[in-house]
C-alpha cells in the first residue's frame, strides 16, 4: 500500500507542484510577509504552519465544492468570509486548549487572514478546480510553506536567541545576533534562500519556465 | 437582476452559515478560555508574591496563601453582583497584590503587581498579557527584566530609565529596542498605583 494506490498521477503532480515549481514563497512569492514575521522561533513557526495549512485545506474544501454556486462578482468576499471564519475557529481552539502556544503567537494567528497564499490559491486554483485536486494543492502549498518557515526559523532562532525549540544549543560565551530576531535578519535569510533555490532550479533544466 | 439577487442570496446564506459556526465555536470554547485566564491570573499572583508552586498544586497553594479582598464600591463596575466583584489579593504577611492594565505600544499590557506591606516597595511584577513587537518591546516580559523591579520604590513616582541611567531607589534600567514599551509600562504602573493604592488602603482600614 503506497500513496500511489490512492493518488493518481495528476494528484501527485499537483501535490508536488505545491512545494516545487509552484512553491508559494520561493516561486510564486506569496506568504512572504508572515514568513518574515513569524520565523523568529521554531515553536512559533510550527504553530503558524499548522494554522495556515489547516485554514488552507478548509478553504480549498469549501471554495472548490461551492465553485459552481459562487457568483463571479462575489468571489473575493466569499474567500474572505470563509478564510476569516476558519482563522477565528483556529484562534478560539488555540486559546481554549493550548493557551501557551496561543500566547506565544500573539497577534499572528489573526494575521493568517491576511496571508496571501490563501487568497492567491483560492483565486488561482480552488474556484476553478475539483475538490480532490484543490485539496492536493492545499496540502502541497502547506508543505512548501511549512518547511520553508520552519527551516528559516531554525536558523534565526539558533543565531538570534542561541536556542532551538527553547533549548540552549550554543556554547557559553555565544553572542546572540540581535539582527536575526528582527525583520532585516529575516529579509537577508529569505532573500538568500530564494536566490539559492532559483539558481538550483535554473541549473536543473529550467523547463518550469519561472 | 436575477443574477444580482442570486449573488446577494448566496452571500447572505454563506454568511449566515459561517456566523452560526462561529457562534457555536465561541460558546463551546468560552468556559475553557475563561478557566485558562483564571489559572494564568492565579499563577501570576503567586509568582509576583514570590511564592513557589508547582503546576499541579497551584490551585491549592493559591487558596491557602492568598486572600482576595473586594475593592471599595467606587471601583466596582455599576450593578455588579457579589461574585463578580473586582478583588485585590493579600498574603498572610500583609503583601498586597493587584492587577494592572493599560495600553502598550501595540495592544493592551496587563499583569499583576505585588507590593510589600508598606505599599511603597515593589515585591514583584508579572506580565500576563502583552502583544508588543516580538524581539523588541515584547522582551518586557522576560524574567531578567522583570526581576529588576523587585525592592524598588513606587512613590512619589516609578521610573524606567534608559539603560545604565537608573540610580535612585525608584528607578530601574530599561533596555535598548524597547524604549516605547518601557515608557508605556512605566505609565501604566504609575497610573494604576495612583488609582488602586488609596482604595486598597481604605479597604484595609475597615
Amino acid at each position: 500500500m503506497s500513496a500511489k494506490t490512492f493518488l493518481d498521477a495528476q494528484d501527485r503532480k499537483i501535490l508536488k507542484n505545491g512545494y516545487t515549481r509552484e512553491h508559494p514563497i520561493f516561486v510564486v512569492g506569496l506568504g512572504i510577509c508572515s514568513a518574515l514575521a513569524v520565523s523568529n522561533k521554531v515553536e512559533n513557526a510550527i504553530a503558524m504552519s499548522a494554522g495556515v495549512t489547516f485554514v488552507l485545506l478548509a478553504t480549498a474544501l469549501i471554495i472548490s465544492s461551492l465553485r459552481s454556486l459562487i457568483p463571479q462578482r462575489a468571489r473575493i468576499i466569499t474567500y474572505m468570509i470563509t478564510i476569516a471564519s476558519f482563522v477565528i475557529i483556529v484562534q478560539k481552539f488555540l486559546d481554549a486548549f493550548t493557551p501557551a502556544i496561543s500566547k506565544a503567537l500573539g497577534a499572528y494567528v489573526a494575521l493568517i487572514i491576511t496571508n496571501c497564499i490563501l487568497m492567491g490559491r483560492a483565486e488561482a486554483f480552488y474556484v476553478t478546480r475539483g475538490v480532490r485536486h484543490s485539496v492536493m494543492d492545499a496540502l502541497g502549498n502547506g508543505i512548501g510553506y511549512s518547511t520553508t518557515l520552519i527551516a528559516i526559523a531554525a536558523v534565526r532562532e539558533v543565531l538570534g536567541f542561541g536556542t532551538l525549540l527553547g533549548f540552549k544549543v550554543t556554547p557559553a560565551g555565544w553572542e546572540n545576533l540581535v539582527v536575526m530576531t528582527l525583520a532585516p535578519g529575516a529579509f537577508f535569510l529569505l532573500g538568500t534562500a530564494i536566490w539559492i533555490s532559483r539558481t538550483i532550479s535554473e541549473r536543473s533544466g529550467g523547463e518550469e519556465g519561472e | 437582476m436575477i443574477d444580482r439577487l442570486k449573488m446577494i442570496a448566496f452571500v447572505l446564506v454563506l454568511g449566515g452559515v459561517l456566523t452560526t459556526a462561529l457562534v457555536s465555536v465561541d460558546a463551546f470554547t468560552k468556559p475553557y478560555i475563561a478557566a485558562n485566564q483564571k489559572k494564568r491570573l492565579q499563577e501570576s499572583v503567586l509568582r509576583a508574591a514570590g511564592i513557589e508552586f508547582t503546576k499541579s498544586e497551584m490551585r491549592q497553594i493559591f487558596s491557602e496563601r492568598i486572600t482576595p479582598v473586594a475593592y471599595p464600591d467606587a471601583l466596582q463596575p455599576l450593578g455588579v453582583t457579589e461574585e463578580n466583584k473586582r478583588h485585590f489579593y493579600r498574603t498572610a504577611a500583609g503583601e498586597i497584590i493587584f492587577e494592572y492594565r493599560g495600553s502598550g505600544v501595540q495592544d493592551e499590557i496587563y499583569g499583576v503587581l505585588a507590593l510589600e506591606p508598606d505599599l511603597e516597595t515593589i515585591k514583584g511584577v508579572t506580565i500576563v498579557g502583552q502583544r508588543e513587537t516580538p524581539g523588541l518591546g515584547g522582551r518586557i516580559e522576560e524574567p531578567e527584566f522583570l526581576d529588576r523591579f523587585t525592592s524598588k520604590k513606587v512613590f512619589p513616582v516609578f521610573r524606567i530609565r534608559p539603560p545604565g541611567k537608573a540610580s535612585r531607589a525608584n528607578e530601574i534600567d530599561g533596555f535598548t529596542g524597547a524604549t516605547l514599551s518601557c515608557n508605556a509600562l512605566e505609565d501604566i504602573l504609575n497610573k494604576e498605583i495612583q488609582r488602586y493604592v488609596p482604595a486598597i488602603k481604605e479597604s484595609l482600614k475597615k
